[in-house]
């Protein structure tokens, strides 16, 4: 699974995949300690998954300023679409 | 009366002796009393802070709570599709490579694929240098790997 984050053209962010996420996402974690984050599924058997990398100071300022993501889901074969998702921040 | 001056002189140096130990003891008595005032109060200022640095998530939940998700679990909202996202997506600019492969191709990809644009690295540089060039860096520069 291939994510990205991204700068939309209002200034609020999106996380894109390049497959379907395995279930709908229902919020994101963002540890500032480590600049990780995390996307929480909607599913009790699979909790989330923990994105590789650590964010740029950049790209880390950005989301300590955001109160929210945009998800966008994303499948070959069928019509894109998008939801907000909140996103939480943990740590100091 | 030699003496009776050796006495006094001692006396006196006992006296000194004793009062000087008594004002140590009882200045090391304040500076551990101070300390601990201290503590406490950089304790409380701890405490406030963190109170309000939770504060947002906990209004978060709240917020969750009163649309009518159950125990305040966090969820989607405001789903967007067709022309509204289309709309929304134009220009957007990539920062970052969360998970997976660090080639910067996810979200062009995905416009391609899907007919939106993607900000080039030219229009970036007319919003301002230093951010393009730290959205080119974090591409360029391997990020540290979470695990092994």
């Amino acid at each position: 699974m291939n994510v990205e984050l991204g700068k939309l053209a209002d200034g609020g962010l999106v996380v894109m995949c390049d497959a379907p996420f395995p279930h709908e996402i229902r919020r994101i974690e963002y540890y500032r300690d480590q600049r990780l984050m995390m996307l929480v599924y909607a599913d009790n058997d699979h909790e989330g998954d923990l994105m590789h990398y650590e964010l740029s100071g950049v790209a880390a300022q950005s989301v300590e300023t955001s109160p929210s993501v945009l998800v966008v889901d994303h499948a070959p074969d069928r019509k894109l679409y998008g939801y907000d998702v909140p996103l939480i921040q943990v740590g100091f | 009366m030699a003496i009776d001056q050796k006495t006094q002189d001692d006396q006196f140096a006992a006296k000194k002796a004793a009062d000087d130990a008594s004002f140590l003891q009882r200045r090391s008595q304040e500076d551990a009393k101070f300390q601990a005032d201290k503590a406490q109060s950089e304790k409380v200022f701890t405490d406030r802070k963190a109170e309000e640095a939770g504060a947002p998530a906990r209004q978060a939940q709240q917020d969750a709570a009163n649309r009518g998700i159950v125990g305040g679990v966090l969820g989607a909202v405001g789903v967007v599709a067709g022309i509204g996202l289309m709309n929304k997506l134009e220009g957007v600019i990539p920062m970052a490579t969360l998970s997976g492969a660090q080639n910067g191709n996810v979200i062009q990809g995905v416009a391609q694929q899907n007919g939106f644009n993607v900000a080039s690295m030219a229009a970036g540089v007319s919003t301002g240098l230093q951010n393009t060039m730290n959205t080119a860096m974090n591409f360029l520069t391997p990020p540290k790997q979470n695990g092994p």
